[in-house]
């Protein structure tokens, strides 16, 4: 087993000790608090022995400790999910090997680790930020297994060679990143277990409450035409028709409504492309009358009758598409029967059954009905918060008679229940409402955007929408949900305070609109990058699209490769040097190459001194001989080179069956 | 690294007399084979003297020490014509010059006009009064050591005439053991025995002539002297006396180390000596790291 020398020992460990810590850093929020504590544990030991000897534990003592980390992993794998279980696993072995780390073997294994935890860090974030941040990280895995390797060698030295190795790579990763096949995975990732954050596919009011509170990203929006209004930004995600008295939820009927037939859109009209992250429902977000212009993500995307956009599979892929939006245009649809956007349960909720049945609606329109039955929340003292009382039990009269309090869905369920009972077809719509603007052309919507609001039915104008929550909070609509809560309730929100007043400084917001803009990009263009724009390359380059021209194009590439690997790194300065190399400069290359550089001012027998000491005798033989010839014939007028180069090659041999020689530990650190 | 038999003997003998200072001793051998001049910079009692009359033990040579002072004239040291009534001539008195070592005790004490007389007689080998050379010995060598340029009533040498030595060096204070053993064991100057004689020193001062330097080395040199010139980091750049300086001074060593080619190693090794008190010159400033060891770690002796 090789041994470390001390000086190369103490650089290694503080390297590896960092880049652990560097690398557990972003991972934290999916690790358990031990598994944490343990992995900087295991940084500060391996820092502190890098400099003090300290006694190695026994190897009892590791196996028991690990077999009882097992265990507690075991214990939680329910709670924490196959991945996440998983990765705590790993952090847990590679810090227990951190603590006993003393070969060079046990370097190589923990830069391996260290690998699989950077690519296990891109499963949960795949950012511009962290791609940086992870590239550092990579970066500082190869300096160490460079250390490790070339050995005798400085740390700046070799961080210098390393970046060096890895520019070059980089022309490599990039052609092979272009036309690598896209091929699906050969395996599963086992999906995360905390759900990701969304919209549901069942409202019970207060729901939206909840989600209200992340400040996750739900999509962001690139407008190539002009903005909405805030006012007119209702992103339609999910049509509800089937009420129980407590929940809305999406009947099957109107989980299989037909896939919008031919429709003839006209008027003006917003374009923009939806960049839609990852989330666990396959109905995507659109402004209304939505056109798909073209679809850029990896799954087909439709749009039925209600004018919701969709995917077929629910993968945790980013869905991005363009759409078109004919704003003018009312929501109609072919259909005639509506019978099912009148269903009500039979009991309960008795008050406000009895408020409707005591109106009187003869004679009015439909947008009459709506504006008197929406009376009640003008005429009451309604009020919008994010905290509504809990109402379990006949939540739509305990909501507009007892509490009049609530969240938006409170308000649209129980404005599409009063519609209902007053005959009106009527639907609950969740979405999201608003979003920021940030760049240009950029809105960004964000989970607490989220919202509800009812449709009705006009025999004439389709589906109207009506936004109760809007005469209750009309800041909601205008300035979206931040503006529109009390000081205490902002706070609920998980978002720090100070980045929000950050934010509200000129400077920062146009520093953050560009960030957004890059990471916009990034994610269309690297994140999103697949077969499709695989193709369009190819459609670019050769004119047309097809199998034959993909491989073409794949072996171009390869060949690019294969040509900049043979123009950079062939030795062409050998064979086409116009200078003849003598025998000394090949012999000093060869040991450079083993890690033992000259320094500039050093004669060689100097040189020879220096590093001798660190190799065996038959080597050190071969080399004063050679070293005797040198003298002999640069020095004493000898002009005969033969015995330096019979003497060279003796020392080229010498070199190559001694392999490790330049590994020979002089003084090992533990015995 | 060994040494000529007889040259590692003179090193002994003077070792005696001056303990653990071989690398100097054998410098200033070099400087004597080299037939250069010696200037010794160091503090009072630390052995420049004792070294000098050593030297002079070893190869035999007549020796005379003049002690500069700042009333000290030329003619006090090279010798005067007096009038002698009996032949009604004048004739010509030789002054403590006309000897083979001559040790120039506290150089920088006198004034200007007589070091500069010393310095002339150094240079041409030759002494001229009142319009008449007398021709100093065949055999001449001065020593003259100096206290350091920063004591006070000292006059200190120019550029120009520290470039006629050959070597400056430094003794300094001798190491714990030495002095030790110096306190334990203390020689008399008598007890150093001569080992090489005058003629025998010429031949050998021939023979470190013949020594042959390659292109390598003459190339190495060339370099070293170069970047004096064109860098910025050098007071005073070498002039081409202190390149032969360097050539012979780097032929000597090589001779002492019983080999007839020289080395980069021997240019390294003797260069300190050489070039540091011309690369300096008057400076008081002592810097830390030498001006040579700077020049040596910028130059690269394989790239010839």
């Amino acid at each position: 087993m090789m041994k470390l020398e001390k000086v190369q020992f103490t650089t290694v460990c503080y390297m590896s000790a960092l880049t652990f810590a560097f690398i557990l850093f972003p991972l934290m929020t999916h690790l358990m608090l031990w598994v944490i504590i343990l992995g900087f544990c295991s940084v500060a030991v391996c820092i502190v022995r890098a400099s003090v000897a300290m006694p190695e534990l026994r190897n009892i003592t590791i196996n028991l400790f690990s077999t009882f980390c097992l265990v507690i992993l075991l214990l939680f794998y329910q709670d924490y999910g196959l991945l996440s279980s998983m990765i705590n696993l790993l952090v847990v072995a590679c810090s227990l090997k951190f603590i006993m780390m003393r070969t060079a073997a046990d370097f190589h294994l923990v830069s391996i680790v260290f690998m699989f935890l950077i690519a296990a860090g891109f499963i949960y974030n795949q950012s511009i930020f962290f791609a940086i941040y992870y590239g550092c990280a990579f970066f500082f895995v190869f300096v160490v297994t460079f250390l490790i390797n070339k050995g005798h060698m400085t740390f700046s030295k070799s961080t210098l060679q390393t970046g060096k190795l890895l520019l070059q790579a980089v022309p490599i990763a990039l052609l092979i990143f272009l036309v690598a096949p896209r091929l699906p995975p050969f395996w599963q990732v086992p999906k995360e277990e905390s759900t990701q954050t969304g919209l549901s596919e069942a409202l019970t009011p207060g729901d939206i409450a909840n989600l209200a509170r992340s400040a996750d990203l739900a999509f962001r929006a690139e407008f190539f035409s002009d903005k909405p209004k805030p006012i007119e930004r209702y992103w339609r995600a999910i049509v509800m028709d089937n009420f129980d008295g407590l929940t809305w939820s999406i009947s099957e009927r109107e989980k299989n409504t037909a896939l919008l037939t031919e429709k003839n859109y006209s008027g003006a009209r917003w374009e923009y492309l939806v960049n839609a992250e990852p989330s666990d429902s396959q109905w995507l977000y659109s402004l209304d009358v939505p056109q798909i212009a073209e679809n850029r993500g990896e799954w087909p995307i439709f749009l039925n009758d209600n004018y919701q956009v969709f995917s077929t599979t629910v993968s945790d892929t980013r869905n991005i598409y363009l759409l078109n939006s004919y704003y003018e245009m009312p929501v109609s649809s072919e259909r005639v029967d509506y019978s099912r956007y009148l269903q009500v349960p039979q009991s309960g909720n008795i008050l406000t059954r009895q408020y409707i049945e005591a109106m009187n609606f003869e004679g009015l329109s439909t947008q009459q009905i709506i504006s008197k039955i929406a009376e009640i929340f003008t005429k009451n003292p309604f009020k919008y918060t994010l905290k509504p009382p809990l109402m379990p039990v006949d939540p739509v009269d305990e909501f507009l008679f007892i509490h009049q309090r609530g969240f938006c869905s409170h308000y649209a369920s129980a404005m599409a229940y009063m519609l209902r009972l007053a005959g009106v077809p009527s639907r609950l719509v969740t979405g999201y409402q608003g979003g920021e603007d940030q760049a240009k052309s950029i809105i960004t919507v964000r989970q607490y955007d989220a919202h509800a609001w009812v449709e009705a039915k006009d025999r004439e104008l389709g589906w109207i929408r009506f936004d109760p929550t809007a005469l209750v909070a009309p800041n909601r609509m205008l300035a979206g949900l931040f503006d529109s809560l009390n000081e205490s309730e902002k706070e609920l929100i998980d978002e720090s305070k100070l980045m929000r007043q950050l934010m509200e400084l000129g400077l920062i917001k146009s520093m953050e609109d560009g960030f957004v803009m890059l990471n916009h990009n990034w994610s269309q263009m690297v994140l999103g990058y697949d077969q499709n724009s695989q193709l369009e390359i190819v459609q670019k380059l050769f004119g047309q699209a097809n199998i034959k021209n993909l491989v073409t194009f794949l072996l171009v590439a390869f060949v690019g490769i294969a040509f900049y690997l043979v123009t950079s790194f062939l030795p062409w300065r050998k064979w086409f040097s116009t200078k003849p190399v003598s025998p000394e400069m090949i012999l000093l290359e060869l040991l450079q190459k083993k890690g033992f550089t000259r320094h500039k001012h050093e004669t060689f027998s100097q040189f020879l001194n220096r590093i001798t000491p660190q190799f065996d005798s038959s080597l050190v033989a071969s080399l004063n001989e050679f070293e005797q010839q040198f003298y002999a014939t640069r020095y004493s007028g000898n002009q005969d080179e033969k015995p330096l180069k019979e003497a060279l090659n003796k020392c080229i041999k010498a070199l190559s069956s001694k392999h490790s020689s330049s590994h020979k530990p002089t003084n090992p650190i533990v015995e | 690294m060994k040494m000529r038999a007889d040259i590692s003997n003179c090193v002994e003998q003077i070792s005696h007399l001056v303990k653990g200072k071989k690398t100097e001793i054998e410098l200033s051998l070099i400087c004597l084979l080299a037939g250069g001049h010696l200037l010794l910079e160091d503090l009072p009692g630390m052995g420049k003297t004792t070294l000098s009359q050593a030297l002079s033990k070893v190869f035999d040579l007549e020796y005379a020490r003049i002690q500069f002072t700042s009333d000290l004239l030329p003619a006090d040291m090279l010798g005067v014509n007096i009038y002698d009534s009996n032949q009604n001539s004048f004739s010509f008195h030789a002054g403590p010059i006309f000897n083979q070592l001559v040790l120039a005790d506290e150089i920088n004490r006198a004034s200007p006009k007589t070091q500069s007389a010393l310095l002339e007689a150094m240079a041409e080998k030759q002494v001229s009064i009142d319009g008449k050379t007398h021709e100093l010995p065949e055999c001449f060598f001065v020593i003259a050591s100096q206290n350091p340029l920063d004591q006070s009533g000292t006059h200190p040498l120019p550029e120009s005439q520290l470039d006629r030595f050959l070597m400056q060096l430094s003794l300094g204070f001798p190491d714990k053991a030495s002095e030790k053993a110096m306190l334990l064991n203390q020689q008399e100057l008598t007890s150093v025995r001569s080992v090489i004689d005058v003629a025998e020193l010429q031949l050998l001062q021939q023979q470190v002539k013949n020594i042959l330097v390659s292109d390598n080395v003459i190339n190495y040199l060339l370099s070293l002297v170069e970047l004096t010139r064109s860098s910025n980091e050098f007071p005073n750049a070498l002039s081409p006396r202190a390149t032969k300086a360097i050539y012979r001074a780097a032929q000597a060593a090589a001779f002492v180390q019983g080999r007839n080619y020289v080395t980069p190693e021997d240019v390294q090794f003797v260069l300190p000596a050489v070039a540091e008190h011309r690369i300096k010159g008057q400076l008081l400033n002592k810097t830390s790291s030498s001006y040579s060891e700077q020049l040596l770690s910028q130059v690269d002796p394989l790239a010839a």
